[in-house]
């Protein structure tokens, strides 16, 4: 009788541990093919992933609803056999990043029955080459699309194509004229710590140089693609900061972009001393809180024996 | 070679496996408790149950919590290095899930001392059951919500969703007073619990046996212990 009750316990406490365990910890499956937007839809991804992205369209100028091809390309990385997905993305944010946000209608993707801006495969062995079909926007103007990859095999993996595609649609190339676009960080944002500074230029070839500037003062000067600098932003007072980027090319046009950001290191550092506290105080909240509680209880035991005595 | 966070996920398992092997086994004894306390009430064959299950939930949730605040601990350990450090505070998600972390194993840590401290007799005190089952079903709630909020970073969606909204709670936002109001907290906490030890002290409280032998006669509650077969 005894033994029949134990195994049923043991059975009843092994479905439980079963049936909340997945729950209650991480384990990587991928999500399926859907529409999903960045940051942390598809799980946060947050270890830079050493894979090569690259992207490629033939037709970077197409006419207002013109139907164009982007392919993603995905080498090496982590993953080895296990899920791996692909998202093309309109921004790098967390909010208005899907292609149809800014104008784009996805007509097929990877799969080549479904619409989704996600895809993905429960085995990547190394390499993938994967092509969307979309329909460019009605509105003349320049668009960029970008790609992220994400895959787990052991940590949470992922990598942008900081850089994307851009898109000239309908006719906006002004002869003389570089377009440049600083694609991050984006203008008027929050920065702190360490931060890419990303641009692209429209046409990209035959770039003689780009100059980043901050406050009017050179950081540093590339000749080539990709146009991507890493900035201490420890080295600047918290505050307004105006981030310029001037390009030329070699038949003499020029371009360029200013966007104002705002440094906030001593918010970060605040934020960390707060939390520092919190745990700190709440550690020694929980401690109390089972002392005191004890010698409540064994206040009350006492008290009411003494009751029981009288 | 095992990645680091290949064992975080491991203990991250074992964990959240023993634990709530000792959350359901305390449960049990809850109600095995409640059960043999209103025997007469009750139907022969459940009291019959329940005076036997007790004494095998109880050992084993015992056993279950010790194991559980050691791979929480390691677990913890595991985590530290699973991220990048430069990354690691960053995520107001991971800030919580660390401070939940931190909590619920000072919680359990209590329960075990409690267990420890007082052996199977703690049962016999409603008092002493009311504050080992209460920190750990608080302890247990911390714990639940730190794992989901690893599913959340690893999977972007978690079980406990949508608790938060019906609750209003949103995690993540970190969960941080202002050091003004911590270091109140801290204070008041720090009194609260010396202020307790000296009454202790003085009330000879920390030489206070719990058993069938000191309780029973005063609140008439059975220790669950594991029968003899008969």
């Amino acid at each position: 009788m005894g033994r029949s009750f134990l195994v049923l316990a043991l059975l009843v406490a092994i479905a439980c541990v079963v049936a909340l365990s997945p729950e209650m910890s991480a384990f990587d499956n991928g999500v399926g093919d859907a529409n999903e937007g960045y940051g942390c839809s598809t799980g946060c991804h947050t270890v830079q992933s050493s894979a090569v992205i690259t992207m490629w369209s033939p037709t970077t100028n197409p006419g207002e609803g013109e139907t164009v091809t982007l392919t993603v390309n995905v080498t090496g990385g982590e993953a080895s056999d296990s899920p791996l997905g692909v998202m093309i993305l309109s921004a790098l944010a967390t909010s208005g990043s899907l292609p149809s946000d800014t104008g784009w209608t996805i007509l097929s993707d990877p799969t080549g029955t479904t619409t989704y801006n996600y895809h993905e495969i429960p085995a990547y062995m190394g390499s993938v080459s994967w092509t969307w079909t979309l329909q460019a926007p009605s509105t003349p103007d320049q668009y960029t699309l970008y790609a992220r990859e994400i895959h787990g095999n052991g940590d949470t993996y992922s990598l942008n194509n900081q850089t994307g595609l851009t898109f000239i649609v309908g006719d906006i190339v002004t002869p003389g004229i570089i377009s440049v676009v600083i694609t991050s960080p984006t203008a008027n944002s929050e920065v702190s710590d360490t931060i890419t500074v990303a641009a692209s230029m429209v046409p990209s070839a035959d770039i003689s140089y780009a100059i980043l500037s901050i406050d009017g003062e050179e950081v540093d000067n590339k000749t080539s693609a990709p146009f991507l600098w890493t900035i201490d932003t420890h080295v600047y007072t918290d505050g307004a900061h105006v981030l310029n980027i001037t390009a030329t090319n070699a038949t003499g046009a020029h371009g360029y972009e200013e966007i104002t950001i705002t440094v906030n290191n001593a918010g970060e550092e605040t934020m960390l001393l707060s939390w520092v506290w919190t745990m700190a105080a709440g550690s020694i909240l929980m401690i109390a809180l089972i002392g005191t509680s004890m010698v409540v209880a064994l206040l009350i035991r006492k008290h009411q024996m003494e009751k029981k005595v009288k | 070679m095992v990645s680091i966070s290949g064992l975080h996920a491991l203990s991250a398992e074992l964990h959240a496996g023993f634990l709530t092997l000792a959350i359901v086994c305390i449960l049990i004894v809850v109600a095995a408790q409640i059960i043999v306390r209103m025997r007469k009430r009750m139907p022969k064959s459940l009291v019959r149950w329940a005076i036997r299950t007790r004494g095998y939930a109880e050992i084993t949730s015992y056993v279950a919590a010790v194991a559980g605040v050691l791979s929480l601990v390691l677990s913890a350990w595991t985590g530290m290095y699973a991220w990048r450090m430069d990354k690691l505070l960053e995520s107001e998600l991971v800030r919580n899930k660390i401070l939940l972390t931190a909590y619920a194993t000072i919680l359990w840590g209590g329960v075990v001392f409690i267990r420890t401290r007082f052996g199977r007799g703690l049962w016999t005190c409603p008092a002493m059951t009311v504050v080992y089952v209460g920190s750990a079903i608080i302890a247990f709630g911390m714990i639940a919500i730190a794992g989901c909020l690893g599913s959340t970073l690893s999977r972007g969606e978690s079980l406990l969703e949508p608790v938060y909204k019906f609750v209003g709670l949103d995690f993540e936002k970190g969960i941080e007073v202002d050091p003004g109001i911590a270091a109140a907290i801290a204070l008041a906490s720090a009194a609260a619990l010396i202020g307790s030890l000296l009454l202790a002290r003085v009330r000879q409280l920390f030489t206070v046996e719990l058993g069938p032998e000191t309780c029973q006669k005063v609140f008439r509650w059975d220790e669950p212990k594991i029968l003899e077969p008969t």
